[in-house]
């Protein structure tokens, strides 16, 4: 099995920036600073991916052809 | 349109060359008898519905989700998709080798080549309380985990030959409905999961959505099912009629999930909402205990564990309830309408199906189009036996 060692890992931050994260915790509904920063640097990098990942194209042309004859015969498609 | 969970829709599916390789060489490989739902995974996996999985899960994955509710990559997952083997089949694997996924019909078809990395025991125990919060065997969910063999075995798979349903024509992938909802101009979709005919209580809450919605997208789960329950083509033909009658032309779309119910509530109302956003949806529509059973969930769990994946990439909505309010003459919701108790007509299933069953119109809580077209199945296949 995992053990905790393999579950959390510790990152050193700024005494300041814990701080000011710790003097925000009771206005939010977070237990812990480690579970509000968590939460923070998720949310962070679900935009950062999701910035480089919009810039992608979503078919191919030989793809799009494909899909819509296939919705057309469906009908899915008019 | 909104990302593939993880970032990147998978598409495992083997080109024709390979197909008839392997086909050609199918005795070479070992082979694995699989039943019709983890079919339902294969197909799940490889045309991108489970995405980012390329394969049945290994063991950091594995435990990864029932401790975390999330993959070892941190992409939030909370119902292990597993394949199971028993000793004497786990003892003649090893990780590297390659097998085939085999139909568990008289006649074998080849499903799927898996590429096998891992192999290991599990603890079923923190597996069943993680995922179910119950260990109670009498729990769908639970028993069937209870019943799975003491291996499992993780890689990636590549499907080889898609084995179609009956409802094949409304079985859309992720790639096509994508195209779809792109095609028809749609920013915003609400995904509506259901397992039933729909009621005015289910049409007041598929229009609510559409009404902040580009399109609405009625997806309801195929497969293994309850004696007594409505069948697949009953209520596929109820919502088209629904949809011709009752609809706005071009804002809605019927297809089907094809998918083993784990009756896990919250954690596997996560895993619909996550299949949905693979779909293209960017909206999901989140009942009363949405796919729990018994009263293993409070109502509301579903909708509350949405707050601990902020970063999920698809918005639930939330239903508390809705029922029919004689003071107000119309379905509401009990954030919309003001009146006690003694105003609200539940709609309740029992009653409309026994109506159903005997040729009755249950005017009160269905459309008459829609109760119309379930009756013409009054006396072949109403309900699964």
């Amino acid at each position: 099995m995992t053990g905790p060692s393999d579950v959390f890992k510790d990152v050193k931050i700024p005494a300041t920036l814990y701080n000011r994260i710790e003097k925000r915790l009771p206005k939010t509904e977070f237990k812990s600073v480690s579970e509000y920063i968590t939460f923070l640097i998720r949310e962070t990098l679900e935009s950062i991916e999701k910035e480089e990942n919009s810039k992608k194209k979503d078919f191919t042309p030989e793809e799009e052809k494909e899909i819509e004859k296939r919705l057309r015969n469906l009908g899915y498609i008019d | 349109m909104v990302e593939p969970h993880g970032g990147r829709l998978v598409e495992r599916v083997c080109g024709e060359k390979t197909r008839r390789v392997i086909t050609e060489q199918a005795r070479e490989f070992q082979s694995l008898k699989i039943n019709a739902d983890l079919i339902k995974d294969v197909k799940n996996i490889a045309f991108g519905v489970f995405s980012p999985l390329e394969g049945f899960q290994n063991q950091a994955d594995f435990l990864s989700v029932i401790s975390h509710a999330r993959l070892a990559n941190d992409v939030a997952w909370t119902i292990p998709i597993v394949l199971d083997v028993d000793e004497a089949f786990a003892s003649t694997i090893k990780p590297g080798d390659e097998i085939l996924l085999v139909s568990d019909d008289k006649i074998p078809v080849i499903v799927a080549k898996m590429a096998i990395d891992d192999k290991y025991s599990y603890d079923k125990k923190p597996y069943i309380t993680s995922v179910f919060k119950t260990d109670d065997p009498k729990h769908p969910g639970v028993k069937a985990v209870l019943d799975k063999k003491p291996f499992l075995i993780g890689g990636k798979i590549e499907l080889i030959n898609e084995i179609k349903t009956d409802f094949a024509k409304y079985n859309l992938k992720p790639k096509e409905t994508r195209f779809l909802f792109q095609k028809k101009g749609w920013k915003t979709v609400a995904a509506f999961q259901t397992r039933n005919p729909p009621h005015l209580g289910h049409e007041y809450v598929q229009k609510a959505a559409l009404t902040v919605c580009d399109g609405l997208l009625i997806n309801p789960v195929i497969g293994k099912k309850q004696p007594g329950d409505f069948t697949d083509e009953v209520i596929l033909a109820s919502y088209e009629s629904l949809i011709e009658h009752y609809y706005v032309k071009n804002t809605c779309v019927l297809s089907t999930f094809e998918t083993e119910m784990h009756y896990a509530g919250p954690k596997e109302a996560i895993h619909h909402a996550i299949a949905r956003k693979n779909f293209g949806c960017t909206h999901f529509i989140v009942g009363r205990d949405h796919a729990g059973v018994g009263n293993y969930y409070g109502p509301f769990e579903a909708q509350e564990i949405f707050n601990q994946f902020p970063e999920l990439g698809i918005t639930p909505i939330n239903f508390r309830a809705f029922y029919k309010c004689k003071k107000c003459g119309a379905v509401v919701s009990d954030k919309i309408c003001p009146h006690g108790p003694e105003f609200q007509v539940d709609f309740k299933g029992r009653v409309v199906r026994q109506m159903l069953s005997e040729g009755k119109i249950p005017v009160e809580e269905m459309r008459p189009e829609v109760a119309e077209t379930i009756i013409k199945f009054k006396d072949k296949n109403l309900f699964v036996k």
